[in-house]
């Protein structure tokens, strides 16, 4: 784990992310790692899955699963509003390139983080687990978390929704 | 001879009479009995026995004959024996007949006795004729016997049997002659008691209708005279005919008769006396006797009872009509007497008390008519300051009666702007309908404007997204995507700035939403508003008319009144002149006083007596009088004086008088 941060204490994550809200604090994603941003759809559910996922769409003829930020960060859940959109993400998993919509509060902007916007993942405690944070970036006063888009499923889960897909 | 007998003696000679009568039917009744008795006696002892002893004979005959035969024909000795036996019985039956027959011959009689006497020949020569047949029976000579009994008996046998019959034929006539005597003595008889009972009883009634006519007229006399009496009517006359009870009763009632009559007369002359005044007159009470005397000195008594008050009646009376009024009964009576007395006294008592009275009375007047005097003149003056003040109302009356009838206007006017009002409301109500209406058209513009802004919002929203889509575009792109970039960060501004517009234009529809509802609530609140003035112009136009018909009423009332004070007018106009005329009647009242307080004082009346009573009764009021006297003479209006205060006749009841008697 030291050795996971101390890497990505190593790793320049600048550049341009797209900024969102999750219960009025902000959030980051990497363009690089977004395929597309849509309103929310209809959703077809699927029994059996964790709670965090929400169901399945169809984008374009592709069944891409959706899954909750709010219910995976365990934040208090709310209803979805006419400002609720779905971001489509690119996640690698084993060797492949699978896509996942996440469920976000409201799309702000796609800006540009430099490098000195950006401080280390502060340290909680041993026990609290900050893989999915990549960083944590000041921008226009606001501190906004920068996520590792990878790290916020598990390969486990990911295997799951993979499976699901298919 | 009978006039002067008594009753008794008349019923002893009547009753005699028939007694009498009665003795000698029965003596004659006896006497005709006697010699029907010895009739009959001749019948049984003579003339029967005769008879049975002829039959006798006759049996004793035919016997005989019958006996001879049986001794003809039957021929045996044995058989002879029985008839010779009847024979012999027969002869001896015979015999006995002729003793019987013998003494009882009536030798007077030439007939009988010859008849007899050849009975008597016939018979010896049937004896002899038989012994000789007898003799051949005995001799058995039996051929001789039949001969004999056949041609020699035969003749004599019927001699004998000839004389028999006529003898008998003679007793039978002297028979029928006595039996025929006999009838004749009881029809006789008969005839004669039937006569002499005929006589009795017509003797008898005679004399009972005659005894009674003898008693009962005098009675029937003395019965009508006593009905008479007790009818009242004394003047009683009776017819003697007799000298005898029932005179001397109708003598007693006559007497009895006149002494009424003559008490009757007492009393009418007494009746009379008291009808004519002559109290003094009194009967003579020695001209009767027992209870009549009783009767005639009471009738006396009593009238001096009665006369005696009436006499001192009199004189007090005289007293009091030559105007002495002090005059009083003294007399010491009974029962209503002293009730008369006690009348005439009270009568007196209270002609002086009303004198005192009136004598009071005359004072007062004069004093009450010197007041009258004043207070009349007092009356004119009041009269002419009511006459003003009438005046006044009058007028003040008028200025009501024109401010009623502008009240009567203007409540009229004040209908007429009700009315106007309620349909100003109306109208009002009418508008704020239309109003409402148009509220409601712009609640429903702007929510058909939300939705557009909504869909303006969405269009935003997705604009946003394309640009940011863009930008992640862009961004991927790398160096030549730079350009893009800055136009999808211009279209996600406009993007933001549409949905901001959108979102104002949002916020303003809702305000005007609110507002218009707003505006609908307040339009409910004005029509209800609206609905409680229309009912209290209602109220408004009742109270109108109230006061409207108020006013009518107030002008009739104000009408009324002016007729009154028009009334009072005349009656002030009335009472002046009748002030006028009280203080002239009052100077005449005056004088007239003291003409009868001179006519009062020629009376003699116990004055100091009398008027020490009254005013010792009559102390308060007197004192009360005088009070009210002061005050009038301190204030000269109260002049209010009652006839009571002047003349308290009521303080002298009945009972005050009960002292002076």
């Amino acid at each position: 784990m030291t050795e996971a941060i101390k890497k990505t204490d190593l790793t320049d994550i600048s550049g341009k992310y797209l900024s969102f809200n999750l219960l009025e604090e902000l959030y980051g994603i990497n363009v690089d790692r977004i395929l597309q941003i849509i309103a929310i759809p209809d959703i077809t559910p699927i029994p059996k899955t964790p709670e965090f996922v929400k169901g399945v769409i169809n984008l374009r003829g592709k069944i891409i699963p959706v899954i909750d930020l709010r219910k995976k960060f365990r934040l208090p859940s709310e209803d979805y509003t006419d400002r609720t959109s779905i971001v489509i993400i690119k996640v690698e998993h084993e060797g492949n390139e699978i896509f996942i919509g996440t469920i976000v509060d409201k799309v702000l902007e796609v800006m540009d983080i430099s490098q000195e916007d950006i401080e280390n993942t502060p340290k909680f405690g041993i026990k609290l687990d900050t893989e999915f944070i990549s960083g944590m970036a000041k921008v226009k006063g606001k501190v906004i978390t920068l996520l590792n888009i990878n790290r916020v499923l598990t390969e486990e889960e990911l295997t799951t929704l993979t499976n699901e897909n298919e | 001879m009978f006039k002067n007998s008594t009753i008794s003696r008349r019923l002893t000679y009547g009753f005699s009479a028939v007694i009498i009568i009665m003795l000698v039917i029965a003596l004659l009744a006896i006497f005709r009995l006697n010699n029907i008795g010895t009739s009959v006696e001749y019948l049984t002892t003579n003339s029967y026995i005769v008879d049975t002893c002829v039959n006798d004979i006759k049996d004793g005959v035919n016997i005989y004959a019958r006996s001879m035969r049986n001794l003809i024909i039957y021929v045996l000795a044995q058989d002879n024996q029985r008839d010779f036996d009847q024979i012999k019985n027969a002869r001896a039956e015979v015999a006995e007949a002729y003793e019987k027959l013998d003494p009882l011959v009536n030798r007077e009689d030439k007939e009988e006795l010859d008849i007899y006497n050849n009975l008597l020949r016939i018979r010896q020569e049937y004896l002899n004729s038989q012994n000789t047949f007898l003799a051949y029976l005995n001799n058995d000579e039996r051929d001789k016997a039949e001969n004999h009994l056949k041609y020699e008996m035969r003749d004599i046998q019927n001699q004998y049997f000839e004389y028999i019959d006529k003898y008998s034929d003679i007793i039978r006539k002297e028979m029928a002659r006595a039996g025929g005597e006999t009838t004749d003595l009881i029809t006789q008889t008969t005839f004669i008691i039937i006569a002499a009972l005929a006589l009795a009883v017509i003797l008898a009634i005679i004399l009972a209708l005659w005894i009674t006519k003898s008693i009962v007229n005098p009675v029937n006399q003395c019965v009508d005279a006593a009905d008479k009496i007790a009818d009242g009517d004394v003047n009683v006359a009776f017819k003697i005919t007799y000298n005898d009870e029932t005179a001397r009763l109708m003598n007693a009632m006559g007497n009895m008769s006149k002494n009424i009559q003559a008490m009757v007369d007492d009393a009418k002359n007494l009746v009379a006396s008291a009808k004519s005044g002559r109290l003094k007159d009194r009967a003579d009470a020695n001209r009767h006797n027992g209870a009549y005397r009783d009767i005639v000195g009471g009738v006396n008594e009593a009238l001096d009872a009665i006369v005696d008050p009436i006499n001192e009646a009199m004189e007090v009376m005289g007293k009091l009509a030559n105007k002495d009024m002090t005059a009083r009964v003294r007399g010491d009576y009974k029962g209503d007497l002293d009730l008369f007395k006690r009348d005439i006294n009270l009568a007196a008592v209270n002609l002086e008390d009303s004198l005192v009275h009136v004598d009071m009375a005359v004072e007062q007047i004069s004093s009450a008519s010197t007041q009258i005097s004043s207070g009349s003149q007092i009356l004119a003056e009041a009269t002419g300051e009511q006459a003003s003040a009438l005046e006044e109302i009058s007028s003040s009356m008028e200025e009501i009666n024109s401010l009623t009838n502008n009240n009567t206007d203007n409540s009229k006017i004040g209908l007429n702007l009700a009315d106007k009002a309620v349909e100003s409301v109306d109208e009002g109500g009418v508008a704020m309908n239309k109003m409402s209406e148009a509220m409601s058209f712009i609640l429903k513009s702007s929510q058909e404007t939300g939705k557009i802004i909504k869909t303006i919002d969405e269009i935003a929203f997705q604009t946003n997204l394309l640009a940011l889509n863009a930008a992640v575009e862009a961004a991927h792109a790398g160096e030549a995507g730079k350009g893009f970039a800055v136009v999808a960060e211009e279209v996600k501004n406009l993007a933001l700035r549409s949905a901001e517009a959108a979102k104002n234009t949002n916020d303003l529809i809702e305000e005007s939403t609110k507002n218009a509802e707003l505006g609908a609530r307040i339009v409910e609140q004005v029509n209800q508003s609206f609905t409680e003035i229309r009912e209290n112009f209602g109220k408004v136009k009742n109270i109108v008319n109230e006061i409207a018909a108020s006013s009518q009423e107030q002008s009739q009332g104000v009408q009324q009144v002016n007729t009154a004070v028009q009334e009072m007018n005349k009656v002030t106009q009335q009472n002046a002149a009748n002030a006028e005329e009280s203080a002239s009647a009052a100077e005449e009242l005056n004088s007239q006083a003291a003409e009868l307080n001179n006519m009062v004082a020629q009376f003699n009346l116990n004055r100091r007596n009398a008027k020490a009573k009254i005013t010792h009764k009559a102390q308060p009021q007197i004192s009360d009088r005088r009070e009210k006297k002061q005050i009038a003479k301190k204030s000269e209006k109260s002049y209010e004086v009652n006839p009571e205060q002047l003349l308290p006749l009521d303080d002298i009841s009945e009972d005050d008088f009960d002292d002076f008697i």
